[in-house]
């Protein structure tokens, strides 16, 4: 899988993409994150990782 | 629309996040409640999750759980599908809007061949065919 633009948030596991069940502050974080790196992430295929508190 | 075997695709931005409308495209077997679940033996298919939808109305079910674990999103489908998410950006003028259509699929398939060219395909023209200016991947 080569997504155009990707960041990996550090230390979550399959299955939470965007953190825990009913950690609505945290979900939207890592989605505002990825959505404003994308004037940032310019090379194609390149995962970012990003540490994230409070997972 | 043509894919690149070669090439990882890239568009650049055109327009400011806030003017932006993003839909969600999921591998993580999200459908409605309504719609047939997947096949447990492998399912190319994809299913048009309507934007204005309740996160309530959704489900999950997946071919492998032993190699994913979806309990977390059955108690919260946004840790998957971050639709309640989305339209709390919007709300407050990080992005424009939320599209009116997402893409849920379960993505776990030995039929490449069909994924590649004809289920991939048309979902990319469900998308473009919408009012959607970006897209957020999930694997799940």
């Amino acid at each position: 899988m080569r997504p155009p633009r990707a960041i990996e948030p550090e230390g979550f596991k399959i299955g939470n993409s965007l953190g825990h069940p009913d950690q609505p502050d945290l979900q939207r974080q890592v989605v505002q994150t990825a959505i404003e790196y994308m004037n940032q992430l310019v090379m194609p295929g390149k995962v970012t990782p990003i540490h994230f508190e409070g997972y | 629309m043509e894919l690149s075997r070669r090439c990882v695709p890239y568009t650049p931005l055109f327009k400011p996040l806030n003017k932006m409308n993003f839909s969600i495209v999921t591998t993580a077997g999200i459908r409605l409640n309504s719609q047939e679940p997947y096949n447990d033996e492998g399912d190319e298919r994809f299913y048009v999750v309507p934007g204005d939808v309740n996160a309530a109305d959704l489900t999950i079910n997946y071919a492998t759980p032993a190699n994913y674990d979806f309990s977390d999103s059955l108690k919260d489908v946004n840790v998957v599908f971050p639709i309640d998410r989305l339209r709390e950006l919007a709300a407050a003028g990080v992005i424009g809007g939320v599209a009116k259509k997402h893409i849920g699929l379960m993505g776990y398939t030995m039929r490449l061949k069909k994924m590649y060219e004809e289920t991939v395909p048309a979902i990319a023209k469900e998308i473009e065919r919408s009012n959607t200016d970006g897209v957020i991947l999930t694997a799940g």
